[in-house]
């Protein structure tokens, strides 16, 4: 590792440097970049630099010192992020082969809840990738006139459901190593690709809001402060303009009631502007719009109660452990399965539906 | 569905309606997945990196950690914090000597830099501090450092806008044209003021200074936010927070102090300064230095050592009756290079035209400090254990490296006109092994040189702050050790009264780190210490008489580090620990 790079700002402009073509030499406490000409004119710079965080030698050896806030940095940055994180991949498929049948059977059978129901694996369980979509968005908070914000947020949907990965299955599905472009050795289960962006779009939501509430919480004083400030001012005008009116005559009364009614309308658009200002807001940025084949098993399963089996399948998610979860056959929820008398559904959408005996022998 | 399964179980809806999504943000991205473009791996990372670049998270998240070359204590990061969120860029920092006010307010202006918040810093310090906070800006926190003086205009200059450094001033050139103008001619993002007891006057030109800079944040350093008056305190809140404390006179009224009853209304008082203030004590803050050990060895001269020396001595305060400043300066030199080593001093001495003394000084080939010296390093390497010897004088080391190489002793030599790259080596060298490191004051600015823990002052700063920035480059956080310090002076040298008063007035081994600041800071405005010694060797008609003056030099500071220690106790009583909860 360069050690000019372990400063987190000069690693990126080095990096973004050799990968637009540029070649790096390090020097311990700086580095020596040989640019390509695309870079040498879009910034001014000549064919060789150097540049380091040491402020040191920055000064002693004329390096170009990329302190945070420094131009380079930040248009390289600007100019990375405009590009974004964008396209298919895939994580390779292990080599060893898929789980029989057997042993789906008993996994499934212990970790996935039926009401009513037993599972049974009716079929070999089939290697696929499941598609996962990961998006990231900049989020530019807007606290106060003068507090903004810019946080980052990622979430992970199956594009197959819609449902938001948990963070264990996001950590593993990181660790892997991406592969460019859609997996060929085996399928890639069917991905709803805009109604996965909705709903990870709609997972940001809820998290977003929550965030804007907790840093306006910060600001809540500072907001106070300023209301009263602006309260008092304008308190103070209206009793001066009262105290003058008491012996003023009729015509000037008449004209004093006038300014105290325009002094009143401007503290109320006063103190409706700083109220605004002090509301926050935020806009989103994405810069990461992947979808990722995940290797996973499809499991054909019946769910059966007594003689009555519905089928059904299951997908099994090596990396994370555990089966991916599934919509509700009936109305697309997420709740535990019930298997019912008529049909597979879940505990939302039979709640309502005739009750469910439960016998010994059954599920 | 079950609770193993690899989606979160909730009662989330059906799938959303796509059609009510607004895709503009997204179209971009969208388009080309949905094209089937595939992920380029190596821009991944790349994207990764610039989102670090270009994130401002909240303030409970320090975007600056990453780059800092150090590890902050948790009540540092917690006082940055605090003073982030809370006070909003505006505050007192005010802990105890020694807990890293410096440090914390670095973090401050290392975040607020890091999120475009800070472009035009200034920060105002004493001048005798002025390249400590340079180095500790640039050594610990990578931030490039102006340090400006009197002359300079470059603090007006447009082009520092974008990327400027930051500026750093002593108070005595910042309070006075043109330098005063030129910072008072610009809004600045953030002002730090070093010692900020001093500007508390509004009429001093220290405080009308502070109170005529432009700043959108502020924050001033202090170990001793109340000196004498209550009223101490309500001027430097009213520069963070104007109105916080009231009128003077409300202040006066509310918070009046008795004798025999303390201040009124204390318990409100504290309250309130939560606001503006963070303080912190050292009993409350888990931060342990080792020992210091210090031990003093005074050499008897050789005969001709101890006659060059008088006649160089006689010959200063001689030339020094009719000299210019910039001679004098000269003349100073002269006179601690006669403490270091006769020999060394040849050069010198025969640019100044005094080729009498020239001659006699080459005439002396070995001293017996050199030898002391030699024996002394001898010992202490001797179980594989190595030592740095510091001198203050080029001249001097060429000297100790003759010395040492006849001895068949192992060693490098560090000084500041080595290329970056040998200072490297020297460095790395010592850090594998070497046995000594001969070096000048430069030696380990930033550096990581706690793996030693033996040092040897051959000759003495006259200046007090610098033979605690020579320990300091041992006796520092990570340090396990003690530290042991020998001072190797020759008997009848202004060194060895300077270090015999130095330890019997104030105990300079034995105080806190931090301390000294405070002491030295106390006797006057400006005070330098090293002048007045040399002021007093030239007006001494003989070493009696110097030594009189000495003394009386030594009661001065006794008399402050008496002030500086009642006034501690001051703060505990009035202010105490002033946290979240405190």
């Amino acid at each position: 590792m360069r050690a000019a790079a372990v400063d987190p700002g000069v690693a990126f402009w080095v990096a973004f440097a050799e990968h637009e073509g540029g070649l790096c030499e390090d020097g311990g406490d700086h580095s020596l970049v040989l640019l390509p000409e695309s870079l040498q004119g879009q910034y001014s710079l000549t064919e060789a630099v150097v540049v380091t965080a040491d402020p040191g030698v920055a000064r002693e050896d004329g390096a170009i010192l990329l302190a945070p806030g420094h131009p380079l940095l930040e248009r390289a940055a600007e100019l990375v992020l405009g590009r974004g994180d964008v396209g298919w991949a895939h994580l390779r498929w292990p080599g060893r082969p898929a789980p029989s049948a057997d042993i789906m059977e008993a996994r499934a059978r212990e970790m996935v809840e039926v009401d009513h129901g037993r599972v049974d694996v009716v079929g070999q369980p089939i290697a696929v990738y499941l598609p996962v979509l990961s998006l990231g968005v900049l989020v530019a908070y807007s606290v106060s006139l003068d507090e903004r914000l810019l946080e980052r947020e990622e979430v992970m949907v199956d594009a197959t459901t819609g449902l938001r990965l948990p963070d264990r299955t996001v950590g593993a599905l990181r660790a892997g190593i991406l592969l460019p472009g859609r997996a060929r050795d085996h399928r890639t289960l069917d991905a709803h690709v805009p109604s996965a962006l909705a709903s990870a779009h709609g997972l940001l939501g809820p998290r977003l809001a929550s965030r804007c509430q907790a840093l306006g919480r910060q600001s809540v004083r500072a907001r106070q402060e300023e209301l009263e400030r602006a309260a008092a001012y304008y308190q103070a005008t209206l009793s001066s303009i009262a105290s003058r009116r008491a012996s003023a005559n009729v015509e000037r009364q008449v004209m004093l009631d006038a300014q105290a009614e325009i002094t009143k309308m401007e503290r109320d658009r006063r103190l409706g502007e700083i109220e605004e200002s002090f509301r926050p807001t935020y806009v989103l940025r994405p810069y990461r719009l992947q979808l990722l084949g995940v290797p996973a098993v499809v499991v054909p399963v019946d769910v059966r109660r007594g003689p009555r089996r519905f089928p059904a399948s299951l997908t099994w998610v090596p990396s994370a452990g555990a089966f991916a979860a599934q919509r509700c056959p009936t109305c697309a929820s997420v709740q535990v399965l019930v298997a019912a008398k008529e049909r597979l559904g879940c505990r939302g959408c039979l709640a309502g539906a005739s009750p469910v005996l439960s016998s010994a022998g059954e599920g | 569905m079950g609770t193993q399964a690899c989606v979160e179980v909730r009662d989330e809806p059906a799938w959303p309606d796509v059609g009510q999504l607004d895709l503009a943000p997204y179209r971009g991205l969208f388009e080309r997945l949905e094209r089937g473009e595939a992920v380029e791996p190596a821009f991944s990372p790349l994207v990764e990196a610039a989102v670090g670049i270009w994130a401002r998270p909240g303030f409970d998240t320090f975007v600056s950690l990453s780059r800092l070359r150090f590890e902050p204590f948790a009540h540092q990061l917690q006082a940055a914090e605090r003073v982030l969120r809370r006070m909003r860029g505006r505050a007192i920092l005010a802990d105890e000597v020694g807990l890293g006010k410096t440090i914390e307010a670095g973090l401050v202006a290392s975040e607020l830099r890091h999120r475009g918040l800070a472009d035009r810093v200034l920060i105002l310090v004493p001048a005798g501090l002025v390249e400590q906070w340079r180095e500790e800006m640039e050594r610990k926190f990578g931030l490039a450092v102006l340090i400006v003086r009197g002359s300079d205009s470059a603090v007006g200059d447009p082009a520092l806008i974008g990327q400027p450094p930051i500026v750093l001033a002593s108070l005595a050139s910042a309070r006075r044209d043109p330098l005063r103008r030129a910072l008072t001619g610009v809004t600045w993002d953030l002002v730090i003021a070093d010692e900020a007891h001093r500007l508390k006057a509004p009429r001093s030109a220290s405080g009308r200074l502070a109170r005529a800079l432009r700043a959108r944040h502020l924050l001033l350093l202090t170990a001793t936010p109340v000196e004498n008056r209550l009223d101490d305190l309500f001027q430097l809140v009213s520069l963070i927070s104007p109105g916080l404390l009231g009128t003077p006179s409300e202040f006066r009224n509310h918070h009046r102090e008795r004798p025999g009853e303390g201040v009124a209304g204390l318990d409100e008082l504290r309250v309130r300064l939560r606001d503006v203030m963070v303080r912190h004590r050292r009993s409350q803050v888990d931060l342990l230095l080792p020992r210091r050990l210090a031990q003093t060895i005074r050499v008897e001269p050789g005969r001709e050592e101890s006659e060059l020396y008088a006649a160089v001595s006689a010959r200063v305060r001689a030339e020094a009756q009719s000299a210019s400043p910039a001679g004098a300066l000269a003349l100073r030199s002269v006179q601690r290079l006669a403490g270091s080593s006769p020999p060394a001093l040849a050069p010198t001495l025969a640019k100044l035209g005094w080729t009498d003394l020239a001659g006699r000084a080459l005439g002396i080939t070995r001293t017996e400090k050199c030898r002391a010296l030699v024996d002394l390093v001898r010992s202490q390497t001797a179980g594989g254990g190595q030592v740095i010897v510091f001198s203050g004088f080029r001249q001097t080391l060429g000297l100790l490296e003759q010395s040492l190489a006849e001895a068949g002793i192992d060693h490098l030599t560090y000084h500041g006109s080595l290329s970056r790259a040998g200072k490297e080596l020297a460095i790395r060298g010592f850090e594998e092994g070497c046995a000594v490191l001969l070096s000048t004051e430069a030696a380990g600015e930033g550096r990581n040189l706690q793996f030693c823990h033996q040092m040897i002052n051959f000759d003495l700063p006259w200046n007090p702050m610098q033979i605690e920035q020579r320990l300091g480059r041992l006796h520092r956080i990570g340090q396990h050790h003690d530290v042991s310090l020998v001072n190797l002076v020759t008997k009848g040298t202004v060194e060895d009264r300077i270090l015999a008063v130095l330890e019997a007035k104030i105990n300079l081994f034995e105080l806190v780190i931090g301390e000294l600041d405070m002491i030295l800071g106390r006797v006057e405005d400006e005070f330098d210490f090293e002048r007045a010694v040399f002021d007093a060797h030239v007006a001494s008609a003989h070493d009696g008489e110097l030594q009189a003056r000495l003394e009386s030099l030594g009661d001065v500071l006794a008399q402050a580090r008496s002030g500086y220690r009642e006034s501690r106790d001051r703060q505990d009583a009035l202010v105490g620990e002033i946290g979240e909860g405190g």
